[in-house]
């Protein structure tokens, strides 16, 4: 087991944002999680991944507790992160935004060259080698999508936890980051995906988990959870209105 | 005894305090501006009511709407001349900008009106009166009644008035202050130029109650900083308590730990504002 | 390229070292402020230029290493050298103690919380017997400028090579990382508040050296001149206008706005004050980025650039 939450609560004041959550991540698998907006999906991978901790439970990376370790020290353990509002460092070059992950994440180079050679080969990776002199601000939006996601893979993680990267995405560049988080999971990383476009969650994820209201209503198969009435009810019958 | 005048003198500083603060609270809330030049401003309007009142024999207090319009075409023109041009600049652009009209204006200052000791010293200046065994100087108590006052028009002004309505929404973002029919240059001028006419009638406070020179400048927004910081800057009501713990804190810091003592004690005050709470004591937690 | 350049900078340090033994007594003293001010302004750049945090609390540590130093050689008799790391150690544990609550707060918050601490700290000096209270502090007298130009010099050249080391190096990466966005850094690995510390300790550094050299070459100490928050704002000014997050920026920054400030004294002795306000606003306002980037720029822009400068930043 890579990754376990056991009864994860966050409140603020009075809102429950995540509420009671518990489920297992196996190495090497694609999780999908889906649910309606607010649903605390976003609040679950900042749990995760540290910038905000958990009211009460416990998150367990390689079965140890993730509980007071600042966000940086868990990107050194292996847990990557992209952020659904993108957040490139807006006055470096793409390279130089790619190079920080290759600085300072797991197995980090220390030296500049090779940071700099381990972070033109993501880009490359991702399809973005031919910008990566252009500063950071001057990239339109699929290219910020791909920017994040190899800042984020530079850091090596063992655990990626990917906040809507294909938000905004036309079908044609939706099945290429499709087809990239399916290399990048062939590589060896375990993913965790947050996703509104039910197609591609569906291709992509070995299992589904469905939050609503800070709860766990549904996991499985995408066939099975997509098919529970439950499910079709609280997300995809919003959606539709 | 000696604790109640001591109460009493500090609740004078500091509502006089309150009016120091107010501008510069103003236009940081509003326009995101830090204008370093504030206590500049406070310095000059106290120098114009102090020439109005021994060139001309006007009472400091009658001649206060004089000096507040001088001091507002003043900022007026600072802002729209200089400062529109600097607002989507870096930070410290604007600060070092600020710091750099600060630096001129003392130093015309110095020029013009010599680095002597001036104060405004009307008639009834150092008659007082006595509440239980508390000494009270007229000249005090009025600038505090005169501080609130402006004070008070503020808020009213920024409630009521279409274009305190619409300073409002050019805090909140820019094309809410068009919807209001403002252009957004007219409403940063307006905005800067009222700090500014509201700093100048502080300082015509400031000269009858204490003493000008061409330096009080930087020490009063020192002050001021640290008022608007304890107040917070969603109210303009803020300042009356941020002037108030201030001139409070001034007041015992001197009586307990002596008078030399009084600068540090206001301004650790505002570092330990700062860091337990950065958003002041009565501002919202973020 | 890279090479020329080199040889140019170790040119320029060796005609700066020669100064001394060709030019003019007057013209020595003009060096060694100028040289603590650009080392000053070196330190600015470390933790307002590369870390992105406007510090006005710089000159509390070129306080603290004025004080520190003093203090040294004046109540424990201790030599120069040793008063000099007196002061920097003081300066360097204050930046590190105090730096971790206020190095949370951002943007104005930041600049306010750090001018209001180098009030309460000077305003605390002045209480202190063994500082001299409000009166200060008689250094030592010691004849040589010469001596003191050159430690100047070394002090601006080590500084600036520091500088050099941030702009290529995994830390000074992490520091610009916090610059551009401190929440996305944390994520990417970058112990931030480590780093954020660490850089304003060597902030710290500098400045109470500089600060520990002036006192001895000008033998007496106040309150009010160590501490002097227009010092701090000068130190700002010559970085920003040099051009904050550059490695030479700053010293340019430092020798240009000496000159002018220094010509200006001589030509127009009662109004330089003023005049040197008018440039700060005016440098501002035209060369927004910096004398660097001007010059880069200019030649093909034309005075357009100044124009585009202002442009680029009007409401």
């Amino acid at each position: 087991m890579l990754f376990e939450a056991r009864h994860v609560t966050k409140r603020y004041g009075g809102l429950v944002a995540v509420s009671d959550v518990s489920f297992q991540h196996r190495e090497g698998e694609i999780l999908g999680l889906i649910g309606p907006n607010g649903a605390g999906k976003t609040t679950l991978i900042n749990l995760i991944s540290g910038t905000q901790e958990p009211t009460s439970g416990a998150l367990l990376f390689e079965g140890k507790p993730l509980r007071g370790l600042a966000p940086y020290r868990r990107a050194h353990l292996g847990i990557g992160r992209t952020f659904q509002i993108m957040k490139p460092f807006p006055g470096l070059s793409v390279l130089d935004n790619v190079t920080a992950g290759a600085l300072f994440g797991r197995e980090p180079e220390r030296a500049m060259p090779p940071a700099r050679d381990a972070a033109a080969r993501w880009l490359a990776f991702v399809g973005l080698a031919d910008k990566a002199q252009q500063p950071a601000e001057a990239l339109g939006g699929p290219d910020r999508k791909r920017l994040e996601l190899a800042k984020a893979l530079a850091l090596q993680p063992r655990l990626l936890l990917l906040d809507e990267v294909m938000a905004g995405l036309n079908a044609v560049e939706i099945g290429e980051v499709v087809d990239l988080i399916r290399r990048i999971r062939d590589s060896g990383t375990t993913i965790l995906v947050i996703e509104h476009v039910v197609k591609a969650i569906r291709e992509l994820s070995d299992r589904l988990l469905v939050l609503q209201y800070g709860q766990l209503i549904a996991e499985g198969t995408a066939d099975e959870v997509l098919d529970d009435p439950r499910v079709i009810e609280a997300y995809l019958g919003r959606r539709r209105h | 005894m000696l604790v109640l005048q001591v109460l009493a003198n500090g609740i004078l500083l500091g509502g006089l305090y309150a009016v120091v603060a107010l501008g510069l609270a103003l236009v940081w809330g509003v326009l995101d501006i830090i204008n370093l030049a504030h206590g500049a401003f406070i310095m000059l309007g106290g120098y114009i009511a102090y020439y109005l009142f021994t060139g001309l024999g006007l009472d400091p207090f009658a001649a206060l709407p004089l000096v507040m319009l001088a001091m507002f075409v003043i900022g007026y023109l600072i802002q729209w001349g200089i400062l529109n041009f600097l607002v989507r600049a870096p930070m410290f652009n604007m600060l070092l900008v600020t710091f750099g009209i600060d630096v001129v204006l003392t130093y015309l200052a110095q020029i013009l009106f010599s680095a002597d000791l001036r104060a405004i010293r009307p008639s009834y200046a150092g008659s007082n009166f006595a509440v239980l065994g508390v000494t009270i100087p007229w000249a005090n108590l009025m600038a505090f009644v005169v501080a609130l006052l402006l004070t008070g028009l503020l808020a009213l002004f920024l409630q009521r008035h279409r274009w305190g309505r619409a300073i409002r929404a050019t805090a909140q973002n820019l094309d809410a202050a068009r919807l209001h029919g403002v252009p957004p240059r007219f409403a940063y001028a307006l905005t800067f130029g009222i700090g500014a006419a509201i700093a100048g009638g502080a300082g015509t406070l400031y000269g009858v109650v204490a003493q000008l020179t061409p330096y009080v400048g930087v020490p009063l927004t020192a002050k001021s900083f640290a008022i608007a910081i304890i107040g917070g800057l969603d109210n303009p009501l803020g300042v009356i308590v941020g002037g108030l713990v201030l001139g409070l804190a001034e007041a015992f810091g001197s009586l307990w730990l002596g008078p030399t003592y009084r600068d540090a004690v206001s301004l650790g005050l505002l570092v330990l504002v700062l860091i337990v709470r950065p958003t002041g004591i009565l501002g919202r937690t973020v | 390229m890279k090479a020329l350049v080199w040889v140019l900078a170790l040119l320029a340090v060796a005609a700066l070292a020669a100064v001394p033994f060709t030019l003019s007594p007057v013209l020595v003293q003009f060096g060694i402020s100028t040289l603590l001010l650009a080392v000053l302004a070196q330190g600015w750049n470390i933790i307002g230029g590369f870390t992105g945090y406007a510090s006005f609390g710089n000159s509390v540590f070129y306080g603290l290493g004025t004080y520190g130093t003093a203090v040294a050689m004046v109540q424990f008799k201790l030599p120069f050298a040793v008063g000099l790391a007196v002061g920097a150690a003081v300066s360097v544990l204050f930046a590190l103690v105090l730096g971790l609550p206020v190095l949370r707060l951002r943007g104005h918050y930041f600049a306010i919380t750090t001018l209001a601490l180098s009030e309460a700290v000077a305003a605390i000096i002045s209480n202190l017997d063994i500082a001299g209270r409000n009166t200060g502090l008689i250094l030592p007298l010691i004849r040589g400028d010469t001596m003191f130009y050159e430690l100047s010099l070394g002090l601006m050249v080590l500084a600036t090579l520091t500088v050099l080391w941030l702009s290529r190096s995994r830390f000074g990466f992490g520091l610009i990382a916090i610059r551009e966005r401190e929440d996305a850094a944390e994520v990417m690995g970058i112990p931030t508040t480590l780093y954020k510390v660490l850089a304003f300790g060597l902030a710290a550094l500098f400045s109470a050296l500089a600060g520990g050299i002036h006192a001895y070459w000008i033998t007496f100490i106040d309150p009010a001149s160590a501490f002097d928050i227009s010092l701090n704002v000068r130190m700002i000014i010559m970085a920003v206008f040099g051009g904050a997050g550059t490695v030479i920026g700053p010293v340019i920054g430092a020798f240009l706005l000496s000159g002018i400030s220094e010509v200006l004294a001589s030509y127009v002795t009662g109004v330089a004050s003023l005049f040197f306000g008018l440039v700060i606003v005016a440098a501002v306002l035209f060369t927004p980025r910096g004398v660097i980037d001007a010059v880069r720029r200019l030649p093909r822009r034309g005075l357009a650039y100044f124009l585009d400068a202002v442009r680029e930043t009007r409401l």
